[in-house]
C-alpha cells in the first residue's frame, strides 16, 4: 500500500518547535500540507493579575530574538495606559533599539538559517547545510553574517544601561530608563562603517546567487496575498512609529491611515484546532482575499519610498522584479538584506541627530485609560500588544497579535505550493524535504513569539493519505 | 590578579543561572569579572555559546570556557586543553560546544588562541534553582584558584599546582 501522509518532524533551522503534515490524496498527488504549531506558552493568561507596568519587562521575555520589538509594543501600550507622549530622544533610543534588533535578527535569519541553503544548495548535504559549511565555503560571507549579528546585539547593549544584549530590561512605559551617553554614541558610530561594508557584500552576493533558485522563487510561497505593516508620514519605511497600510496583491493601497489602536476594526483572528499559532486576516474581505503577510517583504511593497540613500537605490531595483508588488516570498531573503542596509544608514543619522543624547527621555505618569494598544513593526512583521486593567493597575486581559501569527495563512498555503510542485510520490528526496522546510524559513517564522513555545525548532514531516494512514515520517531532533 | 602572562584573555563561563549547578559558568564569571580590572582580560558570563564569540576568541591569545557538566562526578573538576573539532557539530542558534566554536573561528579568521582551556565541574542538580547545589558550590573556590592560576601562570601551572 502507496504512504498516505508524511511527517517532517522537527522543522530544523527555525525558532520555536513546528511539524509540518503533507496528505497524499488517492492518486498519490499532494492534497494538503500544514504547518503545525506544537507548544503552547501562555503569556495572556499568566500576565493577568500582574501591574501593567512589569508588562514590558515579562513580554520581552517571550522571545530572546526580538525581545526589543516585544519591549517596543509593550511600552507603547503602556503609554496608552499612562496616557502620555514619549520625549523625542525617548522615542528616537527605542527606534534606534529597534533597528538594532532588525540588523541582528535578519543578520541570524538569513547567514545563520538559510545561508546554507542559498550558498550551498537546497540539495547539499545536510550534514554540511550549517553556518559551518557556509564558513568553509564563503569564509567572507560568514564572517559578515556574525558581524551584523554581532552588531546589532552590540548597538542594544551600548543602548540599555543594563548592558544586555537580548532582553534590556530599558524599553519603559513612558520612554526609556536611562539616556544614551556620547562615549556609547561614538562606540556604536564607530562600528557603522565595517557594518555598511558587510551589508553591501552580502546584497551584492544575494544578487548574484538569484539565477540559481528561478524554480524556488517561482513555487516558494508565490501567490496573491494583502501585505500589511506600519508606514511613516510620508509613506516611507517605519518600525516603530507610523500608520497602518494595505496593499493588495496588484500594488492597490486598499487602505491607509489607519490608526493601529483601531486595529481590531481591521483585523481579525481565528484559531485551528491542530495548531497552536493564531491566524490573522483583514477583516473587510472574504476569505481567501483577506490573506495577509507582513514583515520585510510586506514592508517593501507597502511603502512609498526609502528615506536612506543607499537603501533607496536597492529597493528602487528589488521592486523592478516583478510588476507591481513582489509575491514571491522567497525574496524575504533579499527584503531582509535590503532592511539591513536601510538600517545602518538610518543609525548614523539618528546617531548625530543633536537631540539623540537628551536625558528628557521618559514620561511619568499614573494611568488614565484603562487599555492601552501598542503596535512596532518586528523584524518579522507587524507586532501588536493589547491590555486592559482594572482600577488597581492590574492586569484583567491582554491579546497579542504576533507578526509570525500573521504569516501564518500564507506559509500553510507556502507549504502546499512547494510540497505539490517538489513531492512526486510516495518517497521524498531530501532536497525535497529541504524545500519544505525552506519555504517555512523563508518566513523567519518566531514561533516562540507566536504560539509562545519554547526551546529548538525541531521538525517533523508526516506523508497522510487520504483515509488518515501515515504513511511515511521523517523526524528531525 | 598576579601579573603573570599580559596576553589578552577571554574567560567565558555559560549556563543558565535559572537551572541550578548548569549556572555554574555563569556564575563564576561574574564573579570574576568583579575581581578582574584588566584591559587583557575580558570576562563574559553568557547563556549559551553562540558563533559571534568567534571574533572574541579570534582576537585573545588564551581563551578558558567554564562549564557544568553531567558527565562527571558531582563536584569534580576538569581542566583540559581543547582543540577545534575535526567533524564539528553544526552551529544552530542553540547548540554550539567550545571545539566546535575553535573550528568555527579557525574557518572564518584563520586564527586561533595558543592555548584553550575547558574548565568543568560535574554538575549534581539541574532542575529549576536559582542556587548551586552544597557540592557544587563546594567547589567553586578550588575553582576560581584554578581560573585564576590558568590565567596568571598558564595552564601547566594550573595542572601541575591546585589540581594535583
Amino acid at each position: 500500500m502507496a504512504p498516505k501522509d508524511i511527517t517532517i518532524a522537527p522543522v530544523t533551522r527555525i525558532e520555536g518547535h513546528a511539524k509540518i503534515t503533507v496528505h497524499l490524496g488517492d492518486d498519490g498527488q499532494v492534497q494538503d500540507a500544514r504547518l503545525h504549531l506544537t507548544q503552547f506558552r501562555g503569556f495572556e493568561k499568566f500576565c493577568e493579575g500582574r501591574p501593567f507596568y512589569e508588562l514590558p519587562f515579562i513580554m520581552q521575555r517571550i522571545c530572546g530574538i526580538c525581545p526589543v520589538s516585544h519591549a517596543i509594543a509593550s511600552s507603547k501600550a503602556c503609554d496608552g495606559i499612562l496616557s502620555v507622549k514619549v520625549p523625542s530622544a525617548g522615542a528616537m533610543l527605542r527606534k534606534i533599539a529597534n533597528l538594532a534588533q532588525v540588523i541582528q535578527s535578519h543578520a541570524l535569519s538569513l547567514f545563520y538559517l538559510s545561508s546554507p541553503d542559498l550558498l550551498l544548495g537546497m540539495d547539499a548535504k545536510p550534514a554540511k547545510r550549517s553556518l559551518f559549511g557556509v564558513a568553509e565555503a564563503n569564509p567572507r560571507l560568514a564572517h559578515d553574517g556574525v558581524y551584523l549579528r554581532k552588531f546589532g546585539q552590540q548597538v542594544i547593549a551600548h543602548m540599555a544601561s543594563t548592558g544586555k544584549r537580548v532582553h534590556p530590561g530599558w524599553i519603559v512605559p513612558g520612554g526609556v530608563s536611562t539616556p544614551l551617553t556620547a562615549k556609547a554614541r561614538e562606540e556604536i558610530l564607530a562600528m557603522l562603517p565595517e557594518a555598511l561594508q558587510a551589508a553591501r557584500r552580502s546584497l551584492a552576493w544575494y544578487k548574484q546567487s538569484m539565477d540559481n533558485y528561478r524554480d524556488e522563487i517561482r513555487t516558494f510561497a508565490n501567490f496573491p496575498t494583502l501585505f500589511i505593516g506600519i508606514v511613516g508620514p510620508e509613506g516611507e519605511l517605519e518600525y516603530s512609529d507610523g500608520l497602518m497600510r494595505v496593499v493588495d496583491s496588484t500594488g492597490k493601497i486598499i487602505a491607509d491611515g489607519l490608526d493601529p489602536t483601531g486595529y481590531q476594526k481591521y483585523i481579525s483572528e481565528r484559531a485551528e484546532p491542530w495548531t497552536y499559532i493564531k491566524f490573522p486576516s483583514y477583516r473587510p474581505l472574504p476569505a481567501p482575499d483577506n490573506t495577509l503577510r507582513v514583515g520585510p517583504l510586506a514592508r517593501l511593497n507597502i511603502i512609498d519610498k526609502v528615506d536612506m540613500p543607499q537603501a533607496a537605490q536597492e529597493w528602487a531595483e528589488f521592486r523592478t522584479l516583478e510588476r507591481g508588488v513582489v509575491l514571491s516570498s522567497f525574496h524575504y531573503h533579499y527584503a531582509r538584506l535590503i532592511e539591513i542596509l536601510y538600517c545602518v544608514e538610518k543609525l548614523e543619522v539618528l546617531l548625530n541627530d543633536p537631540h539623540v543624547l537628551s536625558t528628557r527621555i521618559r514620561a511619568k505618569a499614573e494611568p488614565n485609560c484603562t487599555e492601552g494598544i501598542g503596535v512596532a513593526e518586528a523584524p518579522r512583521g507587524m507586532l501588536i500588544h493589547h491590555y486592559k486593567i482594572d482600577d488597581q493597575g492590574l492586569v484583567t486581559w491582554a491579546n497579542l497579535t504576533i507578526a509570525t501569527g500573521f504569516n501564518s495563512t500564507a506559509m500553510n498555503q507556502g507549504v502546499l505550493q512547494v510540497a505539490r510542485h517538489f513531492i512526486k510520490g510516495t518517497e521524498i528526496p531530501e532536497g525535497a524535504l529541504n524545500r519544505i522546510e525552506a519555504v517555512i524559513r523563508a518566513f523567519d517564522p518566531c514561533l516562540s513569539c507566536a504560539s509562545h513555545t519554547i526551546g529548538q525548532m525541531p521538525m517533523q514531516v508526516q506523508l497522510i493519505g487520504p483515509d488518515g494512514t501515515m504513511l511515511h515520517e521523517i523526524r528531525r531532533d | 590578579m598576579g601579573s603573570g602572562l599580559m596576553a589578552c584573555i577571554t574567560v567565558i563561563g555559560y549556563g543558565n543561572p535559572l537551572r541550578g549547578d548548569d549556572g555554574l559558568g555563569w556564575f563564576v564569571a561574574k564573579q570574576l569579572a568583579e575581581r578582574v580590572a584588566s584591559d587583557n582580560i575580558k570576562v563574559l558570563a553568557l547563556y549559551q555559546l553562540t558563533p559571534e564569540l568567534a571574533d572574541e576568541i579570534s582576537r585573545s591569545e588564551l581563551v578558558v570556557f567554564v562549564d557544568a557538566c553531567c558527565d562527571q562526578a558531582p563536584g569534580h573538576i576538569s581542566c583540559r586543553a581543547i582543540t577545534p573539532h575535526t567533524n564539528p557539530l553544526s552551529a544552530t542558534t542553540h547548540h554550539l560546544d567550545p571545539s566546535s566554536l575553535l573550528t568555527f573561528t579557525q574557518a572564518l579568521y584563520g586564527t586561533l588562541p595558543e592555548i584553550t582551556i575547558l574548565l568543568t565541574v560535574g554538575g549534581e542538580s539541574f532542575g529549576y534553582e536559582e542556587d548551586l547545589s552544597p557540592t557544587v558550590a563546594a567547589a567553586v573556590p578550588v575553582l576560581e584558584q584554578v581560573l585564576e592560576t590558568c590565567i596568571n601562570d598558564g595552564f601547566d601551572a594550573a595542572l601541575g599546582g591546585v589540581l594535583e
